[in-house]
């Protein structure tokens, strides 16, 4: 079904297909500073982090009850970069899709423009 | 040393064009770039389509109905953007090209940016543009300006299509 929070359906379909590892690969970077290298998947992890944290200009608020389900234990067990707008409201989620687009945006448009 | 000097972007309606705005020069990387992306790399400027050769040799005429922008640092140009004239009331956005030493450094942001001015001072309802797929730079960009993927006006393949409502 479609997502009205991402920029591509294609790009929620992709993600979504992504593993666990790859998912974590991505976060694991940008929490270091870097990008993603592989401009694809850069492109769709800035995707991602647009439906979490909304595109510029278009900012997504969440309520602040959201923070309370960061204690949620299933944190520890489910992949909760997924893309599903349960894990999304997560508080360190968010503060991950932030550095997303941090990392991977300035590198993106370094490579063309 | 890459020149650090502020970048500024100079409108310019095709038939004000002259050869001291150095498009000629960006117009050439850009089609050489894009040719080779493509798969078909050609060794110089003589061997481009006659249309993008024309563009390169006589931009003024090229672009005698159009607007280009030009980004300028100190007295180089290290950019371009050309906006059509409009159809269907919605101008078009193409020839997105920063000199390789000058990016990363909000060339492209500033061209578009102005682009997009002109266009809603114009009147227009929408701005488009087509993209090819592996540009995903220049896709990151346009999404960051609000343009989304549309259905396509253009059958050849690998060509994204986007519209921005103004």
């Amino acid at each position: 079904m479609s997502d009205q929070r991402w920029v591509r359906e294609a790009s929620r379909v992709t993600w979504e297909a992504m593993s666990r590892s790859e998912h974590a690969a991505v976060v694991r970077a940008v929490r270091k500073g870097e990008p993603t290298r592989d401009p694809t998947t850069a492109l769709l992890a800035l995707h991602w982090a647009w439906a979490v944290i909304g595109p510029p200009g278009a900012r997504r608020r969440y309520p602040w009850q959201a923070a309370l389900l960061d204690v949620r234990p299933t944190a520890f067990l489910t992949d909760i970069y997924d893309g599903d707008p349960r894990n999304d409201v997560r508080t360190y989620v968010r503060r991950d899709a932030r550095r997303v687009e941090a990392a991977n945006l300035p590198f993106l448009e370094s490579l063309d423009t | 040393m890459t020149d650090q000097r502020e970048v500024s972007v100079v409108r310019r309606p095709g038939q004000a064009l002259s050869a001291e705005d150095g498009l000629g020069p960006l117009l050439a990387a850009y089609h050489l770039r894009t040719e080779a992306e493509k798969g078909a790399p050609v060794a110089d400027v003589d061997a481009l389509p006659d249309r993008y050769r024309a563009e390169i040799s006589d931009p003024r005429t090229a672009f005698a109905d159009d607007v280009v922008l030009v980004a300028r640092s100190g007295g180089a140009a290290v950019g371009c953007l050309v906006v059509t004239a409009p159809a269907d009331g919605r101008p078009e956005i193409k020839r997105l090209w920063t000199d390789p030493a000058y990016r990363g450094r909000g060339v492209a942001s500033g061209l578009l940016g102005a682009a997009i001015a002109h266009a809603a001072e114009s009147g227009a309802g929408a701005v488009r543009l087509s993209v090819w797929s592996w540009r995903t730079g220049a896709i990151a960009l346009y999404e960051r300006f609000g343009f989304v993927v549309t259905e396509s006006w253009d059958e050849r393949d690998q060509l994204v299509c986007m519209e921005r409502v103004l």
